[in-house]
């Protein structure tokens, strides 16, 4: 008899329990898929024109709440991304196709020369080794990827003002033309405009 | 034809179509999508060409996402413009199509 009733309580406690770790699990898969929707969302808005992007982003976002079905609105978001490039500023195919494969064998050529650059700069001043630095475009802002060549206090390192002379601090931008925030054309104009100021 | 002529795909076709099956009745885009089956990588860059064409129209729902609690609609109208180059568009396909069956 007392196993029994042993048996029953604990039956009764798994459910509580199990109820409860369900409620746990499924908010959490709820908090989730909201962060994986806004992160989707503001990715594909910033590949829009500066000026389009708060519309779009309040009326995805307005889309994918209309929406049931968490699965459904993760795919409605997946779907802006590949929106984003075909609206407004219209970058051809052809074009990003380039973009691609010339980047990728950019990365691949210089990628033993940004692997010492990265030695070397953890080794002479630890701190991280890339940095983000705006760059403006056509009314648009890229937070585009650097070798960090300053201090933090903002000073330019002694290593850094080699790899500003030299043009390599640009070189890690290549990423952002890889991942479509920057053009091609962009990169070699950043890479340009860093020759004039520095030589 | 004109540059800023929407290219009449069977999708735009099918938005405009979803636009027109109720006259007046603003949709939003994804009320837009339920009806035409389209994904959202197709839909929007079709929205966004009809409306600079002059086709469609936008406007963003009322009220405030503070007090609704929730990003604002967009609804989208069809323009009587874009209403007029449909039918012309769906009456020569008809044209066409009946041109067929009779030469069979």
């Amino acid at each position: 008899m007392e196993v029994i009733i042993g048996v029953m309580i604990l039956a009764v406690v798994g459910i509580f329990f199990g109820a409860v770790l369900s409620r746990q699990l499924t908010d959490e898969f709820e908090a989730w898929t909201q962060w994986i929707i806004n992160h989707l969302v503001n990715r594909a808005v910033r590949r829009l024109a500066e000026e389009e992007r708060s519309r779009f982003e309040e009326e995805w976002l307005a889309h994918v709440n209309e929406i049931h079905g968490k699965i459904d609105k993760i795919i409605a978001a997946l779907g802006f991304l590949s929106n984003a490039r075909r609206l407004s500023t219209a970058i051809s195919v052809a074009k990003r196709f380039l973009d691609v494969g010339s980047s990728i064998f950019l990365l691949f050529l210089y990628a033993p020369m940004m692997l010492w650059t990265a030695i070397l700069i953890k080794m002479l001043d630890r701190g991280p080794i890339l940095t983000k630095r705006e760059e403006k475009w056509n009314g648009n802002t890229v937070s585009a990827f650097k070798f960090r060549t300053e201090d933090f206090t903002g000073r330019c390192t002694p290593m850094g003002r080699i790899l500003r002379n030299l043009g390599i601090d640009e070189i890690p931008s290549l990423i952002n033309v890889l991942r479509g925030d920057m053009t091609m054309s962009m990169f070699v104009v950043s890479m340009h405009r860093h020759g004039k100021s520095s030589g | 034809m004109d540059a800023n002529q929407p290219r009449l795909s069977s999708q735009t076709l099918r938005v405009l179509g979803a636009l027109m099956s109720s006259p007046g009745v603003e949709l939003s885009g994804a009320q837009i999508g339920r009806t035409t089956k389209l994904a959202t990588g197709t839909l929007y860059p079709i929205l966004s060409r009809l409306e600079r064409a002059g086709w469609v129209e936008s406007r963003w729902e009322d009220g405030d996402p503070r007090i609704l609690g929730r990003p604002r609609r967009r609804f989208y109208l069809i323009t009587a413009l874009g209403a007029k180059n449909a039918t012309a568009a769906v009456n020569e396909l008809q044209a066409a199509f009946a041109g067929r069956l009779a030469w069979r």
